[in-house]
């Protein structure tokens, strides 16, 4: 497909580099030429200097042309009219990036008025996915599928875990939960396990079950840990702020530590009940001041790598249960991993995850089989995807025993009817129903792609 | 300083006071009484008025400065003009005890000077509870309901009129917002006034009592007040329709429009009921035993917190023989008042809410100095102004109710009367405690407290800044 992305910052590179890997035609606009240049040495994209809001510049980028055109630049206005233009122009599906909250509020109305096919708003996707693993502690990441119902929990195994040495197809008997394994990364190496894989500690693994079925698994297994109940932000960002109004409603107790006073000032006009604390949040001083040692979640999301890093590690060592840092640098991401294992969040890769999920969802014309949700386990090689089992796909009427599936990938889950469950060799998909495959180092696209 | 329209406005003003002083002349006759101390009431008003509204403004701008003396400078002269029909008539021979009278009147105090306010003419009866009624939404909010004045300025003069931290309008237009106002309040009066004609009571006096209860006044028509009718069926009506017109006129506003979630949602609204029912249940109990029973005490307390915290005034019982825990919570409630945008006097509950909650926000504040935070009222962030300016103002409150405990003092009463006079006439409430109590008047004091007395009613309707601005001549000499 032909997909013109304005923007070549954070978000927009993230995105281009994702879908280009896909095999899409991509062509980038952006301001800055150095952008574009160091874009195109990394990848195999074509470039288009200038603003987007420009019609001229969208005309030379053939925007009228793209399959999807997608506005990623830092600017919610700017997007929105290149967003117009592009549809004028005769583009297919139009997605727009906004970060503004008003523009949240009123997300389904833009995307009628406007026109615009998505709109995503990259803070509050990381927001709710650090809400997320703040109510479950115990993992590294969470990623629900809201229609199924079930979870994919990712964590690390730690030393003393009773997990430690047991064998894959031992796992049920052992902890009498029906929980999936889905995905192991070891070394920084990911592989979907088979039966005689063993844990290791160290590994991180994604499990799937049911919520309920996943808080047994880890209470049996003795690494459950309670929702989180006092939480320091460092950094009064828009992530910050919508982070707070989510925790709020369920009754966490919020601090946040911000530098900038009219930021502050800003922040109190809106949250009702979070303490915020004007104060520079590198200093150690500030933080046991605001309640370090009592708190039992840390999450880090100042402008800088660096920081949220450091000031992670050092909260860990300080004793907080849970620490979140927002780390933009994929290699910085591993470094800290090497160190602690605890969750880490990119805006740009959620946004990347959301986009190319809908740019697959695109392409599935032969076998109508869709995709609902996509989401990277650990990192981009390794993906979950729901699909809308179509009628026309090769994988129905055969019982999973009897398909032919591709090494790396794994069904993790099927939801018929509204109820779901972990499939067996015995479980045969039919049309409508809701699969989630798991996939290491294979793109799939369609559905009929998890065949051999 | 805008004199030329300060003193248009005074001249509307005054002719307003004219207008209305035509219902109590129309009751006097009626009543086959003289009309002619209502008519030398009238003609000067016109006169003056007259002139005064003649002086066409160069500009109608006005400002906050304007807009405080505007309010205090009309009401200091409608209690001046108002004082003449009970001296002319002879019912309060002595100009500073009819000056108190009206003061006290127009402010919605219900503290009086008469030994026998049945000895009263019918006219001057009508013309002193129907000041309650003219000062209970404020005459200037009159005028801008019915007269064609600018609205573009006009908001500065509501603001200072109408009581409460801060001042909304309903609608776009200061005008129709005015209308809307009075609408409300017409039509509760209508209702209550329909509610005692059934419960028996006379005509003449139901119209009375529907004025007195929706200004939050308590003057009554009989010496004994409300109490003289020994109703349960009367108490209970007057009870709660001062319940209602203690509430902010807003809640009536979206319950017309069927706003419920809005009303519901009201922090305001909700401690004020939950005041009124933890008061009125403490007091039935502590004065069980004394009245005879629980439910007679239920009967007096409501009524009588009801009557405090609406800053109304009416009696049912004597509450200065009352146990002092019961005492002590009326007084408390003095302070409070009802709820901001109503017609009730006090401090207003909304500020007390803002105190308490900054008391806390500062207590916190010490552990945690460099912490942001915003006081929450009413589910928005109240400003840093709005939190200053209620801080100033109680202190503002305090030290006058004070000061003037202090010239009370030189007149020899007790310190109990004084504080609790002192207080009474701050928060517009009426009666207080000792020689001031239900049963008693204010008619021992000299006539220097009783012009001071009368100088802190009006400060305690006008929230004291427009009284305070009249009084300092930086503000008169212009900007």
């Amino acid at each position: 497909m032909k997909i013109v992305i304005a923007g070549a910052g954070k978000v927009g590179f993230t995105i281009a580099s994702c879908l280009c890997r896909e095999g899409h035609d991509i062509t980038l606009i952006d301001v800055r030429r150095s952008r574009l240049d160091s874009a195109a040495n990394a990848m195999d994209v074509m470039g288009c200097c200038g603003s987007c809001a420009a019609p001229s510049v969208l005309k030379e980028a053939e925007a009228g042309a793209a399959d999807v055109f997608i506005a990623a630049t830092g600017n919610d206005e700017a997007n929105l009219v290149a967003c117009q233009f592009a549809r004028q122009m005769g583009a297919g599906h139009t997605i727009a990036r906004l970060h503004n909250p008003e523009y949240l509020e009123s997300a389904e109305t833009l995307k009628s008025i406007m026109d615009l096919n998505l709109v995503i708003n990259p803070d509050h996707v990381t927001a709710v996915e650090i809400s997320r693993v703040l109510q479950f502690p115990a993992a590294m990441q969470v990623d629900a599928f809201p229609d199924c119902g079930m979870e994919i929990v990712t964590f690390r195994v730690a030393e003393s875990s009773c997990l430690n040495g047991v064998r894959l197809t031992e796992l049920g008997k052992r902890f009498g939960q029906k929980v999936l394994l889905c995905a192991a990364e070891r070394d920084g190496r990911f592989l979907i396990p088979d039966g005689n894989y063993v844990i290791q500690a160290g590994d991180n693994i994604s499990v799937t079950a049911a919520p309920k079925a996943l808080r047994k698994f880890f209470i049996s297994t003795g690494a459950y840990q309670k929702p989180v109940r006092r939480v320091i932000i460092l950094g009064g960002s828009r992530i910050a702020e919508y982070l707070t109004g989510l925790l709020e409603s369920t009754g966490v107790a919020v601090t946040i530590i911000e530098e900038n006073y009219d930021r502050c000032q800003q922040l109190a006009e809106t949250l009702k009940t979070a303490d915020i604390v004007c104060a520079d949040g590198a200093d150690t001083g500030i933080l046991k001041e605001s309640g370090l040692n009592e708190a039992d979640g840390f999450v880090a999301l100042t402008g800088y790598d660096e920081d949220n890093i450091i000031l992670s590690l050092y909260a860990h060592r300080e004793g907080v249960e849970k620490v979140v840092s927002k780390v933009n640098n994929d290699k910085f991401t591993e470094l800290l991993h090497s160190m602690f294992p605890d969750t880490t969040l990119s805006p740009k890769n959620l946004v990347a995850e959301q986009i190319e999920g809908y740019v697959r969802s695109l392409d599935y014309a032969s076998d109508k089989s869709t995709i609902e949700a996509l989401y990277y386990l650990g990192d981009q090689n390794v993906t979950a995807t729901e699909f809308l089992v179509g009628a026309g796909s090769a994988c129905v009427g055969r019982s999973l025993a009897e398909l032919q599936l591709k090494p790396g990938v794994l069904l993790a889950a099927v939801t018929r009817a509204g109820k779901s469950h972990l499939p067996d060799g015995k479980t045969v998909l039919q049309p409508g129903d809701k699969a989630v495959v798991v996939t290491a180092g294979v793109t799939v696209v369609r559905l009929d792609d998890i065949l051999r | 300083m805008n004199y030329r329209f300060v003193f248009n406005i005074q001249g509307k003003v005054l002719l307003a006071e004219a207008a209305l002083l035509l219902a109590p002349m129309a009751a006097a006759l009626v009543y086959h009484e003289s009309a002619l101390p209502f008519v030398y009431t009238i003609l000067p008003l016109l006169l003056l008025g007259g002139g005064l509204s003649l002086l066409k403004p160069k500009n109608t701008e006005l400002f906050a400065r304007e807009g405080f003396i505007c309010v205090g400078l009309a009401w200091i002269l409608m209690s001046l003009f108002g004082a003449l029909p009970f001296v002319l008539a002879g019912d309060i021979p002595r100009y500073v005890d009819a000056l108190f009278e009206i003061v006290s009147g127009l402010t919605t105090t219900g503290a009086s000077i008469l030994d026998n306010p049945e000895s009263l003419s019918r006219g001057g009866m009508f013309w002193r509870l129907f000041s309650h009624w003219i000062g209970g939404m404020g005459v200037l909010v009159f005028i801008a309901a019915v007269l064609p004045v600018s609205g573009d300025h006009y908001m500065q003069i509501m603001r200072a009129e109408v009581p409460g931290p801060t001042v909304s309008k309903l609608v776009p237009r200061v005008r129709k917002t005015a209308r809307i106002l009075y609408l409300i309040y017409l039509g509760l009066t209508v209702l209550e006034f329909i509610f005692l004609l059934c419960g028996g009571m006379s005509f003449y006096d139901a119209i009375l009592h529907a004025f007195a209860t929706a200004g939050t006044g308590g003057f009554s028509t009989r010496a004994a007040s409300i109490a003289a009718y020994d109703s349960v069926y009367i108490e209970m009506v007057i009870a709660t329709f001062m319940l209602l017109f203690g509430c902010n006129f807003n809640i009536f506003y979206f319950l017309l429009l069927g706003q419920f979630a809005a009303v519901f949602k009201s922090e305001e609204l909700r401690i004020y009921l939950g005041i009124v029912l933890a008061s009125v249940l403490l007091i039935a109990g502590n004065i069980a035993a004394a009245v005879g029973g629980f439910g007679r005490g239920l009967r007096y307390a409501y009524f009588q917190v009801m009557t405090v915290m609406s800053t109304c005034g009416f009696a049912t019982a004597d509450f200065d023989t009352w146990p002092a825990l019961s005492r002590w919570v009326l007084v408390l409630l003095m302070f409070g008042g009802g709820c901001a945008g109503s017609t009730a006097g006090g401090m207003k509950l909304s500020r007390v809410i803002i105190l308490v909650k900054s008391f806390f926000h500062e207590l916190r504040q010490q552990i945690m100095p460099s912490r942001v935070k915003r006081i929450w009222f009413e589910s928005k962030p109240v400003s840093d102004q709005t939190v200053k300016s209620v801080q100033v103002f109680f202190f503002a409150y305090m030290a006058i109710a004070g000061l003037v405990v202090l010239i009370l003092s030189f007149d020899g009463t007790d310190l109990l009367t004084n504080i609790t006079a002192s207080i009474a006439c701050m928060s517009n409430i009426g009666p207080g405690l000792g020689a001031v109590g239900p049963s008693c008047n204010f008619g021992f004091y000299s006539d220097l407290s009783k012009l001071v007395m009368s100088l802190e009613m009006l400060m305690g309707r006008l929230e004291i800044f427009p009284v305070m601005f009249l009084l300092s001549p930086s503000v008169w000499k212009g900007r």
